[in-house]
């Protein structure tokens, strides 16, 4: 491994000399997901802001003791029994939500029931989505009603002050962030790694300064070596870049509901770290092995974009999938066993067994890859290659 | 004079892919780049492969630099075997390409530091080194400039002071002026032969006839990988200019092998 020093040096050099760089890969990609993800929460409060229109209701015969509760909830218009079919050809038309048309006397008829049981009539328009939740509204509102004239029973009567909702902070959070996190986190040290690693390797190739490079006594293990946990440095930094802007905007995105990393204890950041380091390293080397291959950088780039996919679409798969797998052979799968290493840790379903193995998978691919690199350096047919 | 590097009987065979095969438009799936290529060269002389396009030059300095092997053959530099002894004849040998280009980022002061701890050199003698050639090349004022901000002639003077940051003794130029304006080229010329004065031995490719002439003692003519030619600058001309002479020797090549010119 002769000379690897120096190559690791020069390469971490040449990132952080490298000011374009610098700000696209580590500073923009963090700050862009912050300012996205925020945006994105603000949006998605005001939609729900939006929905909190007051239904309107046109209504013939109103008993006044109903009056106050249907006011709460809907934009009440009386008529009289002479307006019923203008008010049918409204909510027809959508000029209004609802018609709902009490019979004569309902309020003493319910009080004092005889044996012909009142019908209220309730005309909506279920092709316009607001007149459908204001027929809802208006069910429920006089199931309600219905329901406390003979009351038997209640369910989790707020009165009693009981609270029923077991779910904590906890259970949403990891939910959360078991579905995005994976995919996230696989996708930004991917594209560290890809906006690194192809300059690295094929650009030196372009260049000729990679045969500047072979003719120097350093060994080619050292060059492989060297170029790999450099790049693996990088593309951890440019990952924890979009990682930060993720836990920044986070509370924004979720529009204010419980949502907090401080669940997850030091091990749980531990492990983290580890599956992390573990699959940058193999992501490193692959992509360096891919490029060795290409020919000039924007070959390596095209040829490292099916693997991109691949790595999306296996991180998709977690958000479909309620935990992580149980056995232990997924954790040997590359990739795949980084994606279900991370949803492990998040949904609090890891195995210490499977992270460990699919880390040690992870770094034996690595070096394997690291050979195969080596032996890609060693081969004028690939390093010369026309 | 002491003879430093022996080239002997190289034979190198490329495969052509099918998209090679296209541009060359033949049908043979392979091309054979060197072909029994001998020659020898010494120290305190510069040495000139003179060829035209595609004729083997790069793919033989390549193969004295150990970058490939040849299939057959072997070229040895001070003694060592470039294909059995890698690592000593890297030490001998100082080989710049002629595709090279610098990363922009890097100043010419960190790429020589960069280049000498590669060679594993001391402080001491990389201080010195660098004192001497960035002084010849006038490297010193734009030691700390990036390379991207350097005309293209600094360009190339720092590649030769990196390519030479050992002291080699065999220094392998692969169309060293190709792309350089007269003045900068001048400085080039001018230090090649400066190291032949040195006693190194200075091994140039090139196509251009007026550089051969300029600065090389000894021209091997080389077409389709053979020599077909060698001898002093006055013996491959004969009397004639050497570009007529080239000629001459370029269609009775053509004509042997039954081609039209
Ligand atoms: N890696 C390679 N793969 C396939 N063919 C190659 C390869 N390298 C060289 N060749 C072929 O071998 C022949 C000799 O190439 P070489 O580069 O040695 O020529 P050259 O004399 O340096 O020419 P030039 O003046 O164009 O640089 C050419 O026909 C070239 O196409
Ligand atoms: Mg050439």
């Amino acid at each position: 491994m002769k000379g690897w020093f120096p190559v690791f040096k020069k390469e971490l050099l040449r990132f952080f000399k490298d000011k374009r760089m610098i700000i696209g890969t580590l500073i923009l990609p963090g700050l862009l997901i912050y300012l996205v993800y925020s945006f994105m929460g603000d949006g998605m409060r005001g939609l729900i802001g939006g929905e909190e229109r007051t239904p309107t209701a046109y209504v013939q015969d109103l008993p006044e003791q109903l009056a106050e509760g249907f006011s709460a909830v809907f934009d009440v218009t009386e008529i009289g029994a002479d307006g019923a079919e203008s008010a049918k050809e409204a909510v027809k038309n959508a000029q209004t939500d609802i018609f709902v048309v009490f019979p004569e006397g309902f309020w003493s008829s319910i009080m004092n029931p005889t044996g012909d049981v009142p019908n209220v009539e309730i005309y909506f328009n279920a092709a316009e989505s607001n007149s459908s939740s204001a027929y809802s509204a208006a069910v429920a509102l006089l199931d309600a009603l219905e329901s406390s004239l003979s009351n038997r029973f209640d369910v989790n009567n707020p009165a009693s002050g009981g609270i029923y909702d077991l779910s904590d902070e906890r259970d949403v959070t990891s939910m959360i962030f078991s579905m995005l996190m994976p995919m996230l986190m696989m996708i930004f040290i991917f594209t560290g790694a890809m906006s690194v690693a192809p300059e690295s390797i094929a650009g030196e190739k372009e260049r000729g300064t990679f045969a500047t490079l072979l003719v120097t006594p350093v060994s080619r293990a050292g060059v492989a070596v060297g170029k790999i946990f450099a790049l693996s440095i990088i593309s951890v930094l440019c990952g924890l870049s979009s990682f930060i802007g993720i836990m920044l905007s986070l509370p924004k995105m979720m529009g204010g509901a419980d949502v907090s990393a401080n669940i997850y204890s030091v091990g749980d950041y531990f492990a983290l770290f580890g599956i992390v380091v573990s699959s940058v390293l193999l992501i490193v080397a692959m992509i360096s092995v891919i490029s060795a291959f290409a020919k000039s950088v924007k070959e390596a780039s095209a040829y490292v974009t099916p693997l991109m996919i691949v790595v999306v679409l296996l991180s998709v798969t977690c958000m479909f999938t309620d935990g992580a797998p149980a056995s232990v052979w997924p954790y040997l799968i590359p990739l795949y066993n980084s994606v279900q290493a991370i949803n492990a840790v998040f949904s609090f379903t890891a195995v210490a067994l499977n992270l460990a193995v699919g880390m040690i998978a992870n770094l034996v691919y690595t070096a394997l890859l690291v050979w195969l690199l080596t032996a890609m350096f060693r081969s004028e047919k690939i390093m010369f290659r026309r | 004079m002491q003879e430093i590097l022996d080239v002997r009987g190289l034979k190198k065979t490329f495969s052509l892919s099918a998209k090679q095969r296209r541009i060359e438009r033949t049908d043979s799936r392979v091309k054979v780049a060197l072909d029994g290529l001998s020659f020898k060269a010494y120290a305190g002389e510069v040495y000139g492969l003179l060829g035209p396009n595609g004729a083997g030059k790069t793919t033989c300095l390549r193969i004295l630099s150990t970058l490939i092997k040849p299939d057959e053959g072997d070229a040895f530099v001070a003694g060592a075997s470039a294909v059995k002894e890698e690592a000593k004849v890297r030490e001998k040998i100082g080989f710049l390409t002629s595709e090279l280009k610098l990363e922009d980022f890097f100043t010419p002061n960190y790429l020589f530091d960069f280049f000498s701890e590669l060679h594993g050199m001391d402080e001491h003698a990389r201080a010195a080194r660098k004192a001497e050639l960035f002084g010849k090349f006038g490297i010193d004022r734009f030691a700390e400039v990036k390379v991207a901000d350097l005309s293209t002639g600094m360009k190339q003077k720092v590649s030769i002071a990196i390519a030479i940051v050992h002291d080699p003794d065999v220094i392998v130029f692969d169309e060293p002026t190709n792309g350089l304006d007269v003045i900068t080229a001048k400085t080039v010329t001018d230090f090649l032969l400066e190291q032949k004065s040195l006693g190194k031995c200075v091994i140039v490719s090139t196509h251009i006839f007026s550089l051969v002439e300029k600065i090389c003692d000894r021209v091997g003519v080389i077409i389709d990988g053979k020599l077909v030619s060698e001898g002093t600058l006055d013996e491959v001309r004969g009397g004639r200019s050497l570009e007529d002479k080239f000629f001459e020797i370029y269609s009775e090549s053509r004509r042997a092998k039954g081609e039209e010119i």
